[in-house]
């Protein structure tokens, strides 16, 4: 494990990941719950009324819960959009909207918001995408509607057990009115890279410093394995999207982003960099009290963080921001980067 | 610290053996078996006792690593002597239902637990008690669900029949050593590891003693600490501190926001 003090022979104590997997009875005999189970071996089927009941358990441990995530089938009765934060980029769509088929996510990494978001880190998948796809048919029947389908999870990553990346790419052929964006840290680009991506879904990958990565990014593939991933969507055309966010600060910060965007841009094709987000860590001050009380020994908040009308930020998140789009400018058009 | 419940003596004469618990002399609500680092309360039978039992302990060691049930249940689909490690369990009264997390590797079957207020002598889906519900219940007011954990063994079809001393004794002590393997995983997973070292807690005392910090600057003064820890930077940055002492309010003030200036970040 990365970034992280417990070891291995710690680990060997903890049951692999999905050793336990919770059902709501009423989706035993979905065709996705089928599929999902199909793939998981020497697992424990525990049936459940309503994922609520485990789900929403008083005092359990996120970060415990992390060395040995359980997975819970649901399926999700409401609720299918989301207005998307004002916290996050919209590019500019004014109706933007998430959807959240996947709640927490199988990598680790030490800033992540989804801590203290939930009372658990278990993974849990809704597997009626079809209810998904007509709330969608409804929201975008008179307008063009942007949707972001990893925004509470890495769809993508899980791209082999649920194959909603597939499900929701063949739905974009078909709904000119819909904008998906598919943002990553994986390396599974192989598992949509046979199919036609229509040029309403954006691939996105989410990329911080290798030195970042190895520090605080747990679980998650390497810089190196993103780019080639990357690569492998330009050598298909797409134009694809970079999102460099959240900045984490490390030793020699200047030093750092500097080699890696240019490493970025000299591994990739340019031309087909549709754009690049920059985003430092933002989250509101609540959150960040709660993803302190988690883990008050965390590495990555022992930098001068401070409130900042409504969120809390890096003390210096303007001159950091500034000096990565500097750095990218050097590479690419200044409309390009949001 | 592990904590243990049995409802009756003879569940828990097996572990009192393997453990070599005592007993506390000094405990007068229910009897308490202990040692260094295993304590085991001896119940009775029924909810109110398992949790009344639970709480009473627990509350005295809210830091444990683990809190287990271990008893014996009724079965009708499963092997005279298998030990359960339960996954789920509903109490029978309220309907509603309970999942301990199961975290750890572990040799048992594991299975699904009924806890009724009566006896039961009609099929139930795998297994039936008279406590398991009570404690989990119990416990959640005070435990993670990783850490309230229940160990079944199956001493009887619900056929009715009296359950002989020596019967459930063997039963239990049949399994002890599942148990006591599933103990030494708790206490080394779920063990707290001190962010603190010796040293750490050396030059936090002195600087708060030589600088006369309130309780307020204490706790800046450690919160930031922490941070310099985690940031790796160097000790000897703060080296003067150690050695001297202030005189006087303003001094220490003084001192105190150099030091801060230097900690933080």
């Amino acid at each position: 494990m990365k970034g992280r003090s417990i070891t291995m022979s710690l680990l060997e104590l903890y049951q692999n990941k999905f050793s336990h997997v919770y059902v709501e009875k009423e989706i035993l005999d979905h065709e996705k719950t089928r599929k999902i189970l199909d793939k998981i071996n020497n697992k424990n089927i525990i049936l459940i009324d309503d994922y609520k009941e485990v789900f929403n358990r008083p005092k359990q441990n996120f970060l415990i819960q992390k060395l040995s995530q359980k997975l819970i089938l649901a399926r999700k009765k409401d609720d299918f959009l989301y207005k998307g934060s004002e916290l996050c980029e919209n590019f500019g769509y004014r109706n933007f909207f998430y959807a959240s088929n996947i709640l927490n996510c199988i990598y680790d990494c030490e800033y992540c918001y989804l801590k203290g978001l939930y009372n658990s880190s278990n993974i849990v998948i809704f597997v009626n995408i079809e209810d998904f796809l007509n709330s969608m048919d409804i929201e975008s029947k008179d307008k063009q509607i942007y949707v972001a389908l990893s925004y509470d999870s890495d769809i993508l990553a899980f791209e082999g057990l649920t194959g909603f990346c597939k499900d929701y790419i063949e739905y974009a052929k078909y709904n000119k009115n819909i904008l998906f964006e598919i943002r990553t840290k994986s390396s599974n680009f192989n598992l949509v890279f046979d199919l036609e991506i229509p040029d309403n879904v954006i691939f996105a990958w989410t990329l911080l410093p290798e030195e970042v990565i190895s520090l605080y990014e747990n679980k998650t593939p390497s810089l190196d394995l993103r780019l080639k991933d990357i690569k492998m969507a330009q050598s298909k055309g797409l134009e694809v999207r970079l999102s460099i966010e959240p900045l984490i600060k490390i030793k020699n910060f200047e030093h750092v982003y500097k080699n890696f965007i240019k490493k970025i841009f000299s591994e990739l094709d340019k031309e087909l960099i549709r754009d690049v987000n920059v985003g430092a860590f933002r989250v509101s001050k609540e959150h960040m009290k709660r993803i302190r009380k988690l883990n008050p020994y965390s590495k990555v908040f022992s930098y001068s963080f401070e409130d900042k009308k409504g969120y809390v930020s890096y003390k210096d998140e303007d001159y950091m921001r500034e000096f990565v789009i500097d750095e990218i400018k050097k590479y690419i058009d200044k409309e390009k980067i949001y | 610290m592990i904590l243990i419940q049995c409802a009756l003596y003879v569940e828990a004469k097996p572990l009192i053996e393997k453990f070599d618990l005592k007993k506390n002399m000094k405990e007068n609500f229910f009897e308490v078996f202990e040692n260094d680092d295993i304590k085991l309360i001896i119940s009775g039978y029924g909810k109110i006792n398992a949790s009344s039992s639970a709480t009473y302990l627990v509350s005295k060691n809210l830091d444990c690593n683990a809190f287990l049930n271990i008893g014996i249940a009724g079965s009708r689909k499963r092997k005279i002597g298998e030990a359960v490690l339960i996954n789920k369990l509903k109490d029978y009264d309220t309907q509603r239902t309970f999942y301990p997390d199961i975290l750890l590797k572990h040799k048992f079957k594991e299975g699904f637990l009924e806890t009724f207020s009566k006896v039961v002598n009609f099929e139930v889906e795998d297994l039936c008690d008279m406590e398991g519900s009570a404690f989990f219940e119990a416990l959640s007011r005070f435990l993670p669900p990783h850490k309230i954990q229940l160990i079944k063994i199956v001493s009887d079809k619900l056929d009715g029949e009296r359950l002989d001393f020596d019967f459930v004794y063997d039963i239990v002590k049949q399994n002890v050593e599942y148990v006591e393997d599933y103990i030494n995983c708790l206490n080394k997973a779920f063990k707290k590891d001190e962010f603190f070292d010796v040293n750490d807690k050396i030059v936090i005392n002195t600087i708060v003693d030589n600088l006369s910090l309130t309780e307020f600057q204490k706790n800046e003064f450690i919160k930031n600490y922490i941070s310099f820890k985690l940031r790796k930077e160097d000790l000897n940055k703060i080296d003067r501190f150690l050695k001297l002492k202030v005189k006087n309010k303003n001094e220490g003030k003084k001192y105190y926001n150099e030091l801060i200036r230097i900690i933080s970040e």
